[in-house]
């Protein structure tokens, strides 16, 4: 009976143990609520980079959470010592994640990437005839129709050239005016020729990996600065769909950005033919002028 | 300016610091005495929470300075014998 009671009272015993010891009882505290950092070495300076590919997807989640989301780390640590499947943490990763990302990922598998960027880039020449009938193609496909541009991108670099020369002139026009629907036809503009200066406006993802560009780490700097990008990019969305809508709804702002496209792009042309454009040049080498030499040739309504 | 320490001078440096007092060991030694069933205790998350953001901070810390540790210049020692040297 006395050896029954011993066997009992070990854990406690050995607790107290580890308790008196400082090293034991750290080393206690760290497999309680830190393993990863026994299991995956983090400890060691010589531990520079995780592999993200080398580590299976669970790994790759709690080691995330651990670099930038301290409290979804630990309930997932307390999750695995109460016995929970491995589904039940990796969802528990990801709404954990899902309450501090602008775009939370969908699977644990997204993670290896870095943080998501929610391109929405438009790009006319990557375009399929069936996306034509889809939003928000549907509504955004006439507006490039004003600027002699359709789907699929083909027409010649001289009319996309021209057009893109255009929407910079009608969006540098739009700076000086104050009305908010200004602004958000200005956001329009910015998307649908790509020069935003945001990454996520301006690039379709397939754009953005073809250009080489590093993925963003999963670092709390990093995370900050592509959430400011995601909800920039939203805000941008949103701003240039309200444009759409105003140039549907009020027939006069409509009948403006169709005579300043033409106009502008009008004086363009009579630019090109003054200043003696040789054609036999290729296009991308013939000099554009700045954009502020055609703004005044855009005139826009007094709006509320 | 400072301009030498002796091993006992470092000695008496680091007998000077007090111990980091981390909330996880704290957690662990309260609820020692209380605790039945399973070898770690059961305690609201929010405290779950900030002992283990503060355990990551602190273990990246002494990582972070044993990196540092590395790249110390080395200190010529004329006075200190050793005698397997002419082994």
């Amino acid at each position: 009976m006395a050896a029954l009671a011993d066997l009992q009272n070990s854990p406690l015993l050995l607790s107290a143990l580890m308790d008196s010891d400082p090293r034991l009882a750290l080393a206690n505290a760290i497999a309680w609520l830190d393993p990863a950092t026994l299991t995956k070495g983090a400890a060691d300076p010589r531990y520079i980079e995780f592999d993200y590919d080398a580590e299976d997807h669970l790994a790759v989640g709690l080691h995330v959470c651990r670099e930038c989301f301290p409290t979804v780390y630990a309930g997932a640590i307390q999750l695995q010592w109460q016995g929970a499947g491995e589904r039940a943490i990796e969802r528990f990763i990801l709404e954990g994640m899902g309450a501090y990302l602008v775009v939370p990922p969908q699977d644990l598998e997204e993670l290896r990437y870095g943080p998501s960027v929610d391109f929405c880039g438009l790009y006319l020449h990557t375009l399929e005839p069936e996306d034509a009938d889809n939003p928000p193609l549907d509504q955004l496909l006439p507006v490039f129709g004003l600027f002699g541009l359709s789907a699929g991108g083909d027409e010649p670099d001289e009319v996309q050239s021209t057009a893109f020369m255009t929407a910079k002139v009608l969006v540098q026009s739009l700076t000086t005016r104050r009305e908010p629907v200004y602004g958000d036809l200005a956001n329009l503009l910015t998307w649908l020729f790509s020069f935003s200066g945001n990454t996520a406006i301006d690039y379709t993802e397939e754009a953005f990996w073809e250009n080489g560009y590093d993925s963003a780490e999963w670092t709390l700097h990093d995370v900050a600065l592509i959430d400011d990008i995601n909800r920039e990019a939203h805000e941008h969305v949103t701003s240039a769909f309200r444009a759409m809508n105003a140039l549907e709804s009020d027939p006069d702002l409509h009948r403006a950005f169709r005579r300043n496209i033409k106009t502008v792009t009008n004086a363009i042309h009579k630019y090109q033919q003054q200043k003696g454009t040789d054609n036999a040049r290729p296009h991308s080498q013939r000099g554009y002028p700045d954009a502020a030499t055609f703004t005044r040739y855009a005139r826009w309504p007094e709006r509320p | 300016m400072f301009t030498s320490l002796d091993s006992q001078g470092l000695v008496n440096c680091l007998s000077h610091i007090p111990p980091v007092e981390l909330q996880a060991v704290r957690l662990l030694h309260d609820a020692r005495l209380t605790v039945s069933g399973g070898w770690f205790p059961t305690v609201p998350p929010d405290c779950i929470a900030q002992a283990t953001q503060e355990l990551i901070t602190y273990t990246q810390a002494c990582a972070a300075l044993l990196d540092k540790l590395k790249y110390l210049a080395p200190i010529i020692i004329p006075t200190l014998e050793i005698p397997e040297w002419p082994l």
